[in-house]
């Protein structure tokens, strides 16, 4: 909400400086967005009609507009999609000065030259409105300064908390300033509605969606237009000024937060009712949009049908017009749920929804109309025209708060005593009584978000700033403490795979169909979002292969060899409405000449790092090729995969290098983790052996190595293997060093030939090994 | 040649030797297995026996000298080689060597250093589903259906109505519905919001929240565990400043800045001229949430605060744009 401040002063008794306001709002927690100080406009920018809008024979988005500057008519460059003929704008010819200090000059755009520019509001330093070419009254005159039109006005820009309606209104504000500075509160004059005139004809028939509805009539003369100090206030609060009648409305609006809407009272027929729309119902509201209105549309309508959308948008055919004699003034209070719907289906959120959706206080509906209801008399002496009709279907609930000052002073960690409550929260609208260990607060009807004594808490903190709240730490004696094993062992697996160059990455978890149907995956077996923000984040993964393989392809030409991994939560679909499970998942990708070596390092690594006992199961996965493609076990449980991705995968992928894909349920591989055990180390001096054996080409070393291991006849370890048609048809060699030792004593050459025989013998059993010769 | 001749020989020629490898050759040459020398006393056998004891002294004293000279020659040449190989330079020091080390990810070891500060301070660390119930998104943290707060965080949906979380504070319910006071944790995690991104806004981001509920809890604890987090991630320098917000769960809410990383307070670019910036929101839990999970909050009181991780590494490291952090590009990863 954009506050000018001489328009906010008017409701402080004395003169507070723009600075002081924007450091008061601030300490009472409220945001403000910018602070805009006016600046004198240069008098070459100049107002200007536009006469002729043509399409720039260059550019799609340009236009080329003729516009009559009051002496000559020009032709200008212009991109702001809000140009119509006829409308009067901001000129700024070549040598005018911005108020950014941006000297214009002649400037040609894509073959057209521009002598000047038509400007935004923001680029007038008149507002941050920046979205087209900022419209000037439509009674500006072709050549006048626009100095002389609007006089700039400090402004404040709030942003506004989802609870305090009350801050979108300019004596909000005042409240909060005048608390803040201790400078008393200005309310601006009221008017009391008269009991004459005749009734007005109204039905509410939608009693939920009404809190209170209030109608009356009112003549008046528009003939001399909005005084200018009104046209510039609205002008810097960011609204337009569009006739007496309605500006009225919008002053009103700003200033007490209480959005009223004006009818041409000569278009209307009576009788009105209040209800919700009919299937097939359709308004055309102000903007000029024909809306198909659904069961769900709170609407004002007449005799003809719908007049309004309650609280979003007027409709066009009982409009206000310069030439409007007469008005139905409406102030109400909808309910803000309903409004809220409204605005969002109809994608119209306008000032009035943005407030009626914060469910405005009864209270307000009768002080907002009184209060416009004065202004019409004291611009054009406008009279009341109709018996004012008003009914209140929700009645003002005032909530009074007894609370003991300890408890308040507990939660702030401050002393707090009935004295300082009785002192300060009623500089903010509340009343305060003293009992005698306690107080009782009214609070008042501007304010329904407090309701307990923590809101009390917050309003008096407000007050007195948190600088003076001591600093300590919570005391804490638990009953027991749960040692936490997950980070270190985390922090372990790290370790592991940075000390292997590994990179690590954060991807999204939300990938697109075409990453996922890159590697055959089907769409519906993945969890969809109902409204991504792209397709390219549409789907929830199942693993980290496509996010790291779009990493990968824009990282490809890193290096000619290196690794990424990441560990995340991925998503596996169980019954429909229950949650999905979300196992911790660790995926690494390694570009390397030697691309499954790079992955069965790091599987070593993690493997040897907790001491776990992780054994290959050679089974084939689509994604990778079929004799690089294993899964990897913890005993008989599955808990990951390792492989090197097919080539027909590698789409996009240009260098020359293979992909090792590794993938492991991270919280199994902890599981997987054994205890250390010791192991009684020899004395004596072992006795080494080299043997090489050939075996079928699908028997593996990890399972050698085992069948040897439990023998206990001797340690081994893996020399090489190789690969060669002389070996016999699919053999292959194994090369390994046994090392044989005793506890008792020195082992002899024979003792250690035996033990070999006995092993070559097994190995011919077991695997059906020959020894090399 | 007798042993008197040979070794006047062999030291004439021991002297002139300026290597190692040519002194061994002389040690071959005279005491090797086929040495002069070594000859020689093979052939005192030879002799007629009257002559064999002298001569075998003689030998003998001979093989000894010579050997001693030899092995003083040798120290000689070793002292001079090592002093001439000591001086010479054939290795570039400073030449890098081994394998590259990776990286961590820096949002991670930023996650790591606060589980660390954390754990010094007896906080718990909790993790949990990122696809929640709307209860524990919303509804359990003060926050009903028809809140206008859920306007405030732009919420994805699935076709089920679950919804993927949009802070972490779910856990936080978790835990405390199974959980009775004293409580400490923390709960971090990644966190999803259906905004349009920019270079201080991201739809997918790190969250860690806190949450501490025990007897006697005030604004005074929230200060210094906050002030704990600032200072042990930016520095013992750091000061805060809380300033009242508004956020649906907790009462009073506050949000705090923390003194500029670079000009600490006097004012510059990155903090635009006001010594401070923006970090996190916490606040006094709610009432009304602490009784969602059967928590009296007449007997006990709580804090909580949550901050996005990726806000709080580019005010450390500085980084303008937080997209960087989930791009992957490893020429930004190398830098951590």
């Amino acid at each position: 909400m954009k506050a000018p401040t001489s328009w906010l002063g008017d409701y402080l008794s004395t003169k507070v400086d723009t600075k002081t306001m924007a450091e008061a709002l601030e300490a009472g927690g409220i945001e403000v967005e910018q602070v805009l100080y006016a600046a004198k406009l240069d008098e070459q920018i100049i107002a200007a009609e536009i006469k002729k809008i043509a399409q720039h024979p260059n550019a799609d988005k340009l236009n080329l507009a003729t516009i009559f500057d009051g002496k000559h008519e020009i032709q200008v460059v212009c991109g702001a999609p809000n140009l119509k003929t006829g409308m009067k704008v901001a000129l700024a010819p070549v040598g005018a000065k911005l108020p950014d200090g941006t000297v214009m000059k002649l400037a040609t755009i894509r073959g057209e030259s521009s002598p000047g520019m038509l400007a935004t509001a923001q680029e007038l330093g008149l507002s941050n409105d920046d979205s087209g070419v900022m419209p000037l009254p439509d009674n500006a005159k072709p050549g006048t300064p626009l100095r002389d039109i609007f006089t700039a006005e400090d402004v404040i820009d709030v942003t506004t908390q989802a609870n305090r309606f009350d801050l979108l209104s300019l004596i909000g504000l005042a409240q909060e300033i005048s608390a803040q500075t201790d400078t008393p509160m200005k309310m601006p004059p009221i008017a009391e509605p008269t009991d004459d005139g005749s009734a007005l004809d109204i039905k509410i028939e939608a009693k939920e969606a009404v809190r209170r509805y209030m109608l009356v009539g009112i003549k008046l003369d528009q003939s001399h237009g909005t005084a200018k100090t009104a046209v510039d206030r609205l002008q810097a609060a960011g609204l337009r000024s569009i006739n007496l009648a309605v500006d009225i409305t919008n002053y009103t609006m700003w200033e007490m937060g209480q959005p009223l809407h004006a009818f041409d009272a000569a278009k209307v027929k009576f009788p009105i009712t209040v209800r919700f729309a009919k299937a097939g119902e359709t308004l055309e509201t102000l903007d000029g949009i024909m809306r198909k209105l659904t069961p769900q549309d709170l609407i004002i309508v007449d005799q003809e049908g719908p007049i309004d959308l309650a609280g979003v948008m007027g409709g066009k055919r009982t409009e206000v017009t310069a030439e409007t004699t007469e008005i139905l003034l409406e102030s109400a209070s909808f309910d803000g749920t309903t409004v809220r719907k409204m605005a969002q289906r109809h994608g119209l959120r306008s000032d009035a929804s943005a407030r009626f959706e914060r469910n405005l206080p009864v209270t307000l509906t009768e002080l907002g109309l009184k209060r416009a209801l004065y202004s019409y008399q004291m611009a054009v002496g406008a009279e009341q025209s109709t018996k004012l009709y008003d009914e209140l279907l929700k009645p003002e609930v005032i909530t009074k708060i007894v609370v003991d000052p300890t408890h308040i002073s507990k939660i702030l960690s401050i002393p707090v005593t009935a004295a300082d409550l009785s002192k300060q929260l009623p500089k903010l609208g509340f009343e305060v009584q003293a009992q005698s260990d306690s107080v009782e607060v009214t609070v008042p009807w501007s304010r329904p978000d407090v309701v307990l004594a923590e809101d009390l808490a917050e309003e008096y903190i407000r007050l007195q700033g948190y600088d003076n709240v001591p600093s300590r730490l919570p005391k804490w004696q638990p009953d027991a403490v749960a040692a936490d094993r997950y980070w270190p062992n985390l922090w372990k697996a790290k370790d592991a795979l940075k000390a292997l160059g590994l990179f690590e990455v954060i991807t999204y978890s939300f990938v697109s169909a075409e990453q996922l149907q890159q590697f055959g995956y089907t769409l519906k077996d993945h969890l969809k979002l109902k409204n991504p923000l792209s397709s390219e984040q549409a789907y929830l993964r199942q693993n980290l292969l496509p996010s790291l393989m779009t990493a990968m392809v824009r990282n490809q030409g890193y290096r000619p060899e290196f690794g990424i991994y990441e560990t995340s939560q991925v998503f596996i679909p169980t019954e429909p409405g229950m949650q999905p499970l979300e196992p911790k998942q660790l995926g690494v990708l390694i570009k390397s000449q030697a691309a499954y070596q790079g992955v069965k390092a790091a599987l070593d690594r993690l493997n040897a790092t907790f001491n776990a006992d992780l054994r290959l199961d050679v089974t084939k996965h689509s994604e990778f090729l079929p004799s690089y493609s294993a899964n990897i076990m913890n005993g008989k449980a599955v808990i990951g995969r390792i492989g090197q991705l097919h080539p027909k995968y590698l789409a996009g992928f240009k260098a020359k290098a293979g992909l090792g894909y590794l993938e492991l349920d991270l919280e199994k591989l902890f599981e997987a983790s054994k205890p250390y055990r010791y192991h009684p180390i020899s004395r004596f001096p072992s006795l080494y052996r080299d043997l090489a054996v050939v075996v079928d080409r699908d028997k593996l070393w990890q399972d050698v190595e085992a069948a040897i291991t439990s023998t206990e006849l001797a340690g081994v370890s893996f020399l090489s293997d190789y690969y060669d048609d002389s070996l016999g048809k699919n053999k292959k060699s194994l090369a390994m060093r046994l090392e044989m030792f005793s506890l008792e004593g020195t082992l002899t050459d024979k003792e250690a030939d035996k033990r070999l025989s006995k092993i070559v013998v097994l190995l011919e059993q077991r695997f059906g090994a020959k020894p090399r010769t | 040649m007798n042993p008197t001749e040979l070794i006047k020989k062999a030291e004439d020629s021991i002297a002139k030797v300026d290597s190692l490898a040519a002194l061994e050759d002389l040690r071959v040459k005279y005491l090797g297995r086929s040495g002069e020398l070594t000859l020689y006393l093979r052939g005192i056998g030879k002799l007629p026996k009257s002559e064999r004891a002298q001569a075998g002294e003689t030998a003998n004293k001979a093989r000894i000298r010579l050997s001693e000279t030899i092995e003083t020659k040798q120290q000689e040449l070793e002292q001079s080689e090592l002093a001439k190989m000591m001086d010479t330079t054939n290795i570039d020091l400073s030449a890098p060597a081994g394998m590259p080390i990776g990286h961590d990810h820096p949002i991670s070891s930023l996650l790591n250093d606060i589980v660390r500060l954390y754990w010094q301070m007896g906080f718990q660390v909790v993790q949990g589903p990122e696809i929640e119930t709307p209860w524990y998104n919303f509804e359990a943290l003060n926050i009903p259906a028809d809140h206008p707060a859920r306007d405030m965080q732009d919420t994805f949906y699935l076709d089920d109505g679950n919804l993927p979380r949009t802070h972490t504070s779910g856990m936080q319910i978790r835990h405390m519905e199974q959980t009775k006071p004293p409580i400490r944790i923390i709960s971090p995690g990644k966190v999803y919001r259906n905004e349009d991104e920019d270079a201080r806004h991201i739809w997918s981001f790190m969250q860690m929240e806190g949450l501490v509920v025990d007897e006697g809890i005030g604004v005074a604890e929230l200060k210094g565990t906050l002030l704990a987090l600032v200072r042990g991630i930016l520095g013992d320098k750091m000061e805060i400043r809380l300033r009242p917000n508004y956020f649906p769960y907790t009462e009073p809410s506050i949000e705090i800045d923390a003194s500029c990383v670079v000009c600490h307070g006097k004012g510059c670019g990155l903090c635009s001229h006001t010594g401070w910036v923006e970090l996190l929101g916490s606040g006094m839990v709610h009432p009304q949430v602490l009784k969602n999970v059967g928590i009296d909050p007449v007997k006990y009181s709580g804090f909580a605060f949550g901050v996005g991780l990726e806000r709080l590494a580019a005010v450390k490291y500085q980084v303008p744009d937080l997209r960087e952090f989930w791009r992957p590009n490893l020429k930004f990863l190398e830098q951590f």
